[in-house]
């Protein structure tokens, strides 16, 4: 018995099936089982492919162009690109397809529709390999302005439709994701490290809900939690998960990726002159950016600005803040089950239901993340682990990549409109960001200027 | 508010397209930028992330039961006050 109750406290209305009784039978049926066993697929596949060396079995990366020695656009299709793009196209349209079938959904419509998006999705990455858009926004961005293009002047054909599965795409990346979130990292740097991203992280958290739930009033709690997320853990990567984890729409997760991408870039350059400018010790400049910027790319670029002792430590702390997405993603679930989604009037939330709602595909993500933290690590060793990790790496992007192509794709600019509310969830970010940088500055302070602690020896 | 916010934006999204425009806050040799959102899409990225720079005195064992005892605290607090 499946029931449906709309969410009357979020603005956008959706409606989300609460109470639908496990079967056996879900396991080859629900898209978040099927997420987890495509992922489980190619993580076996590029595994078996490194250990036994008889294959290379790794997703597409477009070359780098637009620079002096690789001026033409042409460029980005030298090498084995052109061979890693057809093992891409055909692991994700089999998967898929399959993934489709299984859901009793017509397979020869998706198909066709997933060789345009495919297309499409290739643009966007071409698109954003250019030197410029590479280093600076890469492919969600460029994704959405792709999509968002089509869908308001020519307007999506009906045809591409049934390949709109961002849910799908992004639940697959996520517990592909969850292959790189090494949980040994956390003692890399000690109660230091542990102090600066994972003491801060859930207090920023908390202050950003409060502050858009109840003080902005923002009625739209996905949204909220969403901002918050990137806000306060790693920008683009975190908002997926979070936004995976609490249902929010397509438009919220758009909108909270947009607004961390265009102030990353200001903060990327901007901390490191300020630090400068005020004299800061690198080894505390460095970790107060590890703390504070978004992206993991800009961090390493930040710190190293600072000097080789600012971009270890910056590193190091964001580093820890990477293993946050998995831990945030599940307490998020947890919470949006037992608290927001919960039926109106409803005290108690059993056990049994919140399995019911709880999103599965975050399973996924913990069991992959422990199964390479704890089990491939160990008895493959820290070298071949990474190899592995590093030929998983573009079949996550590519699939991130058709999520937010879809995002776009699917998406109006009215709708994206309606999330400004007043320009709220905006004013949710800057002021998230301005305690996320002060109380973390504090604890760096506090952690690393030797007034209190002694200060840890770094080696460069 | 309206106006401030407006400002805020606006300066933003100046900011933006100049510094990409003016390649700064890059350095030579480093071929990333705030583009590469994970660890993992770093080029090279086991040369920043992989190699032993600290010596943590604190076991694993400890580490990990703070992680998780400050990550139990913060959800009881996020409930009571959601």
């Amino acid at each position: 018995m499946t029931k449906i109750v709309n969410k009357q406290e979020n603005e956008v209305s959706k409606d989300i099936v609460i109470a639908e009784k496990f079967q056996f039978s879900d396991l080859i049926r629900k898209e978040d089982w099927l997420a987890i066993w495509g992922a489980f697929l190619l993580i076996l596949v590029a595994a078996t492919g490194v250990v036994s060396g008889l294959f290379d079995f790794q997703g597409a990366k477009f070359n780098t162009w637009g620079t002096d020695e690789n001026p033409s656009v042409l460029g980005a299709f030298s090498g084995d690109i052109n061979i890693q793009l057809i093992v891409t196209f055909i692991a994700f349209l089999l998967l898929f397809t399959i993934g489709n079938k299984l859901q009793h959904k017509s397979a020869g419509k998706f198909i066709l529709a997933f060789v345009g998006l495919f297309f499409l999705t290739s643009v966007v990455r071409v698109i954003s390999a250019q030197d410029t858009f590479n280093k600076y926004l890469e492919y969600a961005f460029w994704a959405l302005i792709l999509g968002l293009l089509i869908a308001n002047t020519v307007k999506t054909p009906q045809w591409l439709r049934p390949a709109l599965q961002t849910e799908f795409y992004i639940k697959t990346g996520l517990v592909l994701m969850g292959a790189e979130v090494l949980f040994s990292n956390i003692q890399k740097f000690g109660l230091y490290g542990l102090g600066i991203a994972w003491g801060v992280t859930p207090i920023v958290i908390i202050f950003m809900w409060v502050l858009g739930t109840k003080v902005l009033k923002i009625k739209n709690n996905p949204l909220v939690i969403t901002i918050a997320a990137a806000t306060s853990v790693c920008g683009t990567s975190a908002a997926i998960a979070t936004a995976a984890a609490s249902k929010a729409h397509k438009a919220d997760l758009a909108f909270a990726v947009g607004t961390s991408l265009i102030f990353t870039v200001i903060m990327m350059v901007g901390m490191p002159l300020f630090i400068q400018a005020i004299g800061l010790d690198p080894l505390i400049g460095g970790a107060w950016i590890g703390g504070t910027v978004d992206s993991t790319g800009a961090v390493v670029l930040a710190g190293q600005a600072l000097g080789d002792l600012g971009g270890t430590v910056a590193a190091l702390v964001k580093m820890i803040q990477n293993i946050l997405i998995g831990f945030i993603a599940f307490g998020v679930a947890i919470f949006f089950t037992t608290k927001v989604d919960r039926t109106p009037g409803q005290q108690h939330v059993g056990a049994g239901e919140i399995w019911q709602r709880f999103p599965k595909f975050i399973i996924g993500f913990i069991v992959a993340s422990l199964v390479f933290s704890f089990v491939l690590q160990p008895t493959l060793g820290v070298d071949t682990t990474g190899d592995i990790i590093k030929h998983l790496g573009q079949f996550k992007n590519w699939a991130f990549a058709l999520a937010f192509t879809s995002i776009g794709l699917e998406t109006n600019f009215k709708e994206l409109g309606a999330q400004v509310q007043g320009g709220k969830p905006v004013v949710l970010y800057v002021v998230g960001q301005l305690f996320n940088i002060v109380l973390t500055f504090f604890v760096v302070w506090l952690l690393l200027s030797g007034q209190i602690f002694p200060i840890p020896t770094i080696e460069v | 508010m309206k106006k401030i916010l407006l400002i805020i934006l606006a300066v933003t999204i100046v900011g933006d397209i100049f510094i990409m425009v003016k390649h700064k806050g890059l350095i030579e040799g480093l071929d990333f930028g705030c583009g590469q959102y994970y660890y993992t899409d770093i080029p090279n990225w086991q040369h920043y992330f992989q190699g032993t720079h600290y010596e943590s005195s604190v076991s694993m064992f400890v580490l990990v039961a703070i992680f998780f005892i400050w990550g139990w605290l913060m959800m009881k607090l996020w409930q009571k006050i959601g």
